[in-house]
């Protein structure tokens, strides 16, 4: 396959001789339709050898933040922080040559975790050199670096990962510091709805409604605090209407109904939301026992990827496997501790494998939205697991999760965003956009 | 602006903005002001594969009452604690501030964030008098350098003292700059 640039070049000098009459319309066209369709090029060229070495520099970064995380003795640092820029910059460089190379979607993957890695470099450095920071900050400033590469590559992926941040970082604002409505965040995500009209991307609209309504959620949760109401209360509402809302889209799906789907999804991510944000609080509010709180996140999850995933058909049967395992089998695991405790690797390992069938049922179905579920749920999950082996405490999670989280959070966003690997998905489960 | 330049701007951003941190770091520790502080290892949590101790330092946790200066915080509120010196050169806390305070020698101001805090009883809102706070500094967690104590869990044992040597710049953020256990002292390297 030839690049962007070759082609352009071609078709100029082929323009060109068929104006000096040195070859027919009819010689150009063939000329065209034989070059574009050969194979690409596999040869040992240097310019081919390029995306090998970026890879392994990615792959080195992706290591030293694994490791580093792990023991920050382990490695040293100034090494450290080398390969982790060059990596950084070699994501970047293997989305150029991609670009250059007409692999759109590949690019975007490589623009993300090139941003990804940048991000869990800010945490990273900030770890190992004792630096002192206020860890929104570091978050606002992948935010803001996301938001400029997004502009000016321009890319999708970025715009994707700029709104997450920046959504995250508002959260972790308002929930971690108490802050009041904070409205900072507003002009970030005004510039990301700007660039995302701009750019005509219809699912980041989706992506930056979704990240409002997540920001006035929790500013909510602050708001009615000041009140007199319970946060979980405030919670317990929230997931009741997402979950009102997926039912209904659900319900929807086989009446008149113009977005039956949309809204679907927009339930199930409402709710997913809300249920992560109950587990967060509840590690910190008394009485209720953050284990319970933690089983019932997980029941929840589980319930909603299957019954997302599920045909019809089976919907009941899976609804009372779960309330079956909410109802009966987490709470009778509560006078026994330890049996709870030896559970845990079980019951991350079973929302994994949970996780991945999710991903693979989505693919099959060629539904980018319910890979983009899967891939979330289960690099959450790992991330969640690495966390509590890691010994860490809430606030620290996020520090040492959110790099990983927000990459893979994004990479999903990207399969979301390059509807062209499903295409065709639409036709097999409706037409809805 | 070529598809290329635009993608080398980006990259040189990314790559600039990673190694402003470090230099920000550099920068306290060659203009930073050493202080020690007297602190208890709180607790040695395993990683992975390594170390880590959680320092309780004297001066993280601020009787009010006793202090003069401001007395009026809320939850995460910045505080600026002016620092005095002993004389066996350890530092200690002076006043606590709400802006940062004109400084003298021999002192210095440590720049901070309010985590907990308790207030006086009995006294009618909207006044609301601090009593005690307890303070962030950033340099409460320590990855232990492998090798650099004898034996390993060297922070486990009570009976050490421990003393943590900081630099402290202009603006009062901290970076440690050495950790001492009895007399075996390590020093962090600057890069």
């Amino acid at each position: 396959m030839v690049t962007d640039r070759e082609l352009d070049k071609l078709r100029a000098d082929l323009d060109r001789w068929v104006a000096q009459g040195v070859i027919s319309p009819a010689r150009r066209e063939a000329i065209l339709a034989e070059i574009t369709a050969r194979p690409a090029r596999t040869g040992r060229g240097g310019f081919s050898v390029m995306p090998f070495i970026m890879s392994v520099l990615i792959a080195a970064g992706a290591t030293v933040i694994l490791m580093g995380f792990a023991d920050p003795a382990l490695i040293p640092r100034p090494l450290a922080v080398l390969i982790l820029m060059l990596s950084a910059a070699a994501a970047l460089v293997l989305a150029h040559s991609l670009t250059a190379r007409n692999r759109a979607v590949a690019s975007e993957v490589a623009v993300l975790v090139g941003l990804g890695l940048f991000g869990a470099s800010l945490f990273f450095i900030t770890n190992v050199y004792f630096i002192h920071v206020h860890p929104p900050d570091l978050v606002a400033v992948w935010a803001a670096a996301s938001l400029i590469a997004a502009i000016a590559l321009p890319s999708r992926g970025a715009l994707a990962m700029g709104l997450v941040t920046a959504t995250i970082w508002s959260l972790m604002e308002v929930q971690d510091y108490r802050t009041v409505f904070h409205w900072e965040y507003l002009p970030l995500w005004l510039i990301a709805v700007a660039w995302t009209i701009v750019l005509r991307w219809r699912t980041g609209l989706h992506l930056a409604v979704l990240g409002f309504t997540a920001w006035s959620s929790v500013n909510l949760i602050v708001g009615a605090q000041l009140l007199g109401w319970g946060v979980l209360d405030v919670l317990g509402l929230g997931i009741i209407i997402s979950t009102a809302v997926w039912v209904t889209g659900r319900y929807l799906e086989t009446r008149p109904f113009p977005f039956p789907r949309t809204l679907e999804y927009y339930g199930l991510a409402l709710a997913l939301l809300h249920v992560f944000l109950l587990r967060f609080y509840t590690q910190y509010q008394a009485p209720y026992p953050i284990w319970q709180m933690f089983a019932g996140f997980s029941a929840l999850t589980v319930v909603a990827l299957a019954l997302s995933t599920f045909p019809r058909d089976r919907e009941p049967l899976t609804a009372v496997l779960g309330l079956l395992f909410v109802g009966v089998l987490y709470p009778n695991l509560a006078p026994m501790p330890a049996l709870y405790e030896s559970l845990f690797v079980i019951q991350h390992g079973l929302f994994i494998l949970l996780a991945l069938w999710v991903t693979v049922h989505g693919a099959r179905l060629r539904d980018s939205v319910i890979v983009a579920l899967g891939l979330t749920g289960l690099c959450a999950e790992i991330v969640e697991f690495y966390a509590t082996q890691t010994g860490a405490g809430p606030g620290d999670n996020i520090l040492i999760g959110l790099g990983f989280v927000l990459a893979a959070v994004c990479i999903a966003a990207a399969v979301i965003a390059h509807r062209t690997i499903f295409k065709g998905g639409r036709q097999a489960r409706g037409g809805e956009s | 602006m070529t598809r290329g330049l635009r993608y080398a701007t980006v990259t040189g951003l990314l790559v600039l903005a990673l190694a402003a941190l470090i230099g920000a770091r550099i920068y306290t520790l060659e203009s930073g002001y050493e202080i020690r502080l007297r602190t208890t290892p709180m607790n040695v949590e395993p990683l992975i594969l390594g170390e880590e101790v959680r320092f309780n330092y004297e001066i993280a946790r601020l009787n009010l009452t006793a202090l003069p200066g401001d007395n009026q915080f809320e939850l995460y509120d910045t505080v600026y604690v002016k620092l005095g010196r002993l004389p066996g050169n350890f530092w200690v806390a002076k006043s606590t501030h709400i802006e940062p305070p004109p400084m003298l020698d021999n002192e210095v101001v440590l720049k901070g964030e309010v985590t907990a805090l308790k207030r006086l009883e009995n006294i009618p809102p909207p006044v609301l008098i601090t009593k005690e706070i307890a303070v962030r500094y950033g340099i409460e967690r320590y990855a232990v350098p492998r090798g650099a104590f004898e034996p390993p869990s060297a922070f486990s044992n009570p009976r050490r003292a421990v003393t943590v040597h900081a630099a402290v710049n202009d603006q009062g953020r901290a970076v440690i700059t050495g950790v001492r256990i009895n007399n075996e002292f390590y020093e962090e390297p600057v890069l």
